[in-house]
């Protein structure tokens, strides 16, 4: 008992003393600021974690349904008392929707045309952004200026016209066509990423440039051996970007493509006109004989087939971005976009 | 330069079989045929006449050419002498101190002009003796070259070679020039034909009726009959007009823009700050940058959508926050904003991504100097904000703004008109729709930018 007692005093003692330490501090005006400023930052802080890691989890939660409902089995769609994790783990889903895909075939296109168009896009947009950012010659505030009209323009401008001249020259059906479109820096927005690397290129100061000048480097030298390894980060940045919004195109590709030639169709192709193939595809490939009737004629059971072929079309992205995530990201972050 | 390319190609002939000729002679001399060599050397002493008069063709040659080259020089230093005297006179006029009138304003007029004169004289001599210096150089080069010659040690360089060493010879500013075009050439005709063409084929085609007919294009001018029928006759799948289409993707994109820049902006500076997993959250926050939205359409709208509203499994994202939000009975008209104002951020994450890569990188691009000196004054973090940051970054609003309207007009409704006219091969119409949908977009950034441009603030780092 007394040993509680005294345990209890101390601790009166010691709110005591706090109580009056705050007492104290409240008194004097710039302790009362650093009291303000404190609790501030820690509202400030809790409001940081639970915007931040709220929207974290919003971005994450689709993806994270997408493959609970992917990785189930057909019969139980309609189970409301399966929510999260599946009852049976099953990949037929994967299976049919990889048959509907035709994804083997379709991966290699995408990846073949998306490699190619990457390679042609940051050779072409960063020698004009360096161009455009060093190289002083007549026309170059004129050449600037139309390549943010190409930005400002909307493909819809662009794409029918351009569409009827390639079938007048025989390219469509081609992968050349978006080749060639790179290859000569009007592909998916190489505006943008003429802007990024001028803007980029303006930002490595000149002295750098100037000292290989001395030491007899011509313009191409310097281009190779001082600017582009200085712009790591550009290049990372917009080969990304490239990459990512070639894999996902399905207007160019399949308008320039895909339509008119089926064997060349694009995984982000597939995916779009997958509602409309997929049961011919599936009947093809067999999968019927061992699903049920009463799963086949379930509407859902193609929205499902289609939600595994959506994984399975960003599946490879995600991994190639988790593997040059942090380049990416220091790149973007030392680029200095800035206008 | 035909004549000095035929000789330089004679000269070159002639030199290399005499080096032949050498080499061979040089072989016996070491193999001690004695018979052989005498030969050889005879060959070579007739060769050498040949020769000789070759190497004395190119000589004369050349000194022709430095003959003019001095010529040239001559008038050169004539033209430069005057210049010289011409400009000593303007300057006598700009050193005046006592005008001839004995009035200040004459004299200042005077001193002013002289200047000026002056000055442009000078940067005339500056030309004229790069040109002199230039020509001297020639002539000192070709006479190294006769020197060369006429000891029988001159080298003839192969095309190559002398394309490299006239490639050197260009100064460095040039070369730049010329490099400057030719990095641009691939983009220039990229442009013509991918991209101009096309334009101006769909600006005509608006302004026509066009249909296909058999793989070729009937066009028959038609006036603005097509922006008049794409106004009165056609309804999208929803049975809106085209004025009511426009109108209302233009009220949510002005909308969509306010919300995704200011979004943008605080999710940049909550970034920019240190925190616990630093790494991983800007990781996830620019998934949606390499995201597809086809793909995760099926998961927010098409499957899941379908899915929870035709049943009681809980999909989407909404309707597990709704009952959630029921579950802790909160009032009904609450729940219904919170919910709304979670889907919208799901979209409005999902279109912010690049956005917030503009920001940050500005963000990080503002000279660390500035807060600490705001700090040795003893600023908040909020007075920090507002006086530094914000500022500091105004200029990048105007490049999230258009790249938010580029990317939001990419997805409007508009294009429903565009696909339906094309699906009639009606290619007059949907051109006409691609022109207003263009002028719109035109029009929305003008608007934009003149908003913007006075209220930007720069910081002028020179």
């Amino acid at each position: 008992m007394t040993k509680n007692s005294q345990v209890l005093t101390n601790l009166k003692k010691k709110i005591n003393a706090i109580q009056l330490n705050i007492k104290e501090t409240i008194k004097t005006p710039t302790k009362q600021r650093i009291l303000k400023d404190k609790v501030a930052d820690f509202f400030m802080n809790i409001l940081k974690y639970v915007l931040l890691y709220g929207l974290c989890f919003i971005i994450l939660y689709p993806i994270i349904q997408q493959v609970a409902v992917a990785l189930r089995l057909p019969e139980d769609v309609n189970n409301p008392t399966v929510l999260w994790i599946p009852e049976t783990f099953s990949l037929l889903n994967f299976r049919a929707a990889m048959a509907a895909l035709n994804y083997w075939q379709s991966l290699r296109n995408t990846v073949v045309i998306a490699f190619g168009v990457t390679l042609l896009q940051v050779i072409v947009t960063s020698l004009m952004g360096y161009a455009l950012a060093r190289l002083k010659f007549r026309g170059r505030n004129l050449i600037f200026s139309l390549v943010i009209f190409t930005i400002i323009v909307p493909y819809a401008m662009i794409s029918l016209p351009a569409y009827i001249n390639f079938n007048k020259w025989g390219m469509v059906g081609k992968p050349i066509t978006l080749f060639l479109m790179a290859g000569f820096g009007m592909g998916i927005k190489s505006g943008v990423f003429i802007y990024l690397f001028r803007q980029f290129f303006r930002g490595i100061p000149v002295e750098l440039e100037e000292s290989a000048q001395i030491d007899g480097a011509n313009v191409v030298q310097v281009f190779l051996r001082v600017m582009l390894p200085n712009a790591r980060g550009a290049i990372v940045t917009v080969a990304l970007l490239a990459f990512v919004w070639q894999w996902n195109d399905n207007y160019f590709t399949a308008l320039f493509i895909s339509e008119n030639n089926p064997n060349m169709s694009t995984l982000a192709t597939q995916l779009q006109y997958l509602i409309w193939s997929i049961d011919q595809a599936l009947r093809n490939a067999g999968y019927y004989a061992f699903i049920g009737q009463d799963i086949s004629k379930n509407p859902f059971f193609f929205s499902m087939i289609q939600n595994a072929g959506g994984i399975l079309t960003m599946l490879p992205l995600l991994v190639l971005y988790f593997f040059v995530q942090r380049l990416f990201v220091e790149g973007v972050e030392r680029t200095g976009i800035v206008g | 330069m035909s004549k000095n390319q035929s000789l330089h190609k004679k000269y070159s002939k002639y030199y290399s079989q005499n080096q032949k000729i050498l080499k061979k002679l040089q072989k016996a001399l070491k193999g001690n045929n004695n018979e052989a060599a005498t030969a050889l050397q005879a060959q070579l002493d007739n060769f050498e006449k040949e020769f000789q008069i070759v190497r004395n063709d190119k000589v004369r040659y050349l000194s022709e050419l430095n003959e003019k080259d001095s010529k040239k020089l001559h008038q050169l230093s004539e033209q430069y002498d005057a210049l010289s005297i011409e400009r000593s006179k303007w300057m006598e006029k700009a050193n005046l101190r006592v005008a001839p009138d004995g009035k200040l304003k004459t004299l200042r007029h005077l001193n002013k002009i002289g200047q000026r004169k002056g000055q442009k004289y000078v940067r005339r001599m500056i030309k004229v003796a790069e040109k002199m210096q230039d020509l001297e150089n020639r002539i000192n080069h070709r006479n190294q070259d006769i020197m060369q010659v006429e000891e029988n040690k001159f080298v003839p360089l192969g095309f190559w070679a002398r394309l490299v060493k006239f490639w050197k010879s260009i100064p460095y500013e040039k070369q730049q020039k010329i490099w400057g075009y030719i990095f641009c050439v691939p983009w220039v005709i990229g442009f013509l034909i991918f991209f101009l063409l096309p334009i101006s084929e769909s600006l005509w085609w608006s302004l026509n009726t066009v249909k296909p007919d058999k793989g070729v294009l009937e066009i028959q001018w038609n006036g603005l009959n097509n922006f008049k029928s794409l106004f009165t006759d056609y309804v999208d799948a929803y049975g809106n007009t085209f004025a009511t289409v426009l109108a209302n993707s233009l009220v949510s994109l002005t909308l969509n823009l306010i919300v995704v820049v200011i979004f943008s902006l605080i999710i940049a500076v909550l970034l920019n700050t240190k925190f616990k997993g630093h790494a991983f959250v800007k990781a996830i926050f620019f998934i949606p940058v390499v995201f597809n939205a086809t793909a995760i359409y099926f998961a927010t709208e098409g499957l899941g959508g379908r899915l929870s509203s035709s049943m009681s499994g809980n999909f989407t994202i909404a309707n597990d926050f709704n009952n959630l939000l029921r579950n802790m009975s909160l009032p009904d008209r609450f729940t219904s904003f919170l919910v709304t104002a979670v889907n919208q951020i799901f979209s409005i994450v999902n279109m912010s991504g690049v956005q917030i890569l503009i920001f940050l990188a500005a963000i990080q691009s503002v000279p660390a100097s500035l807060y600490e000196a705001a700090k040795m004054e003893g600023a908040t973090k909020y007075e920090m904000f507002w006086k530094i940051t914000f500022p500091m970054v105004s200029p990048i609003f105007l490049t999230a703004a258009i790249y938010t309207i580029i990317d939001g007009f990419s997805k409007s409704s508009i294009l429903g008109f565009y696909d339906i006219a094309k699906g009639q091969s009606a290619y007059g119409i949907s051109s006409a729709v691609a022109v207003m949908y263009f002028l719109f977009t035109l029009v929305f950034i003008g608007a934009v930018y003149y908003i913007m441009k006075a209220r930007l603030f720069y910081y002028d780092e020179k």
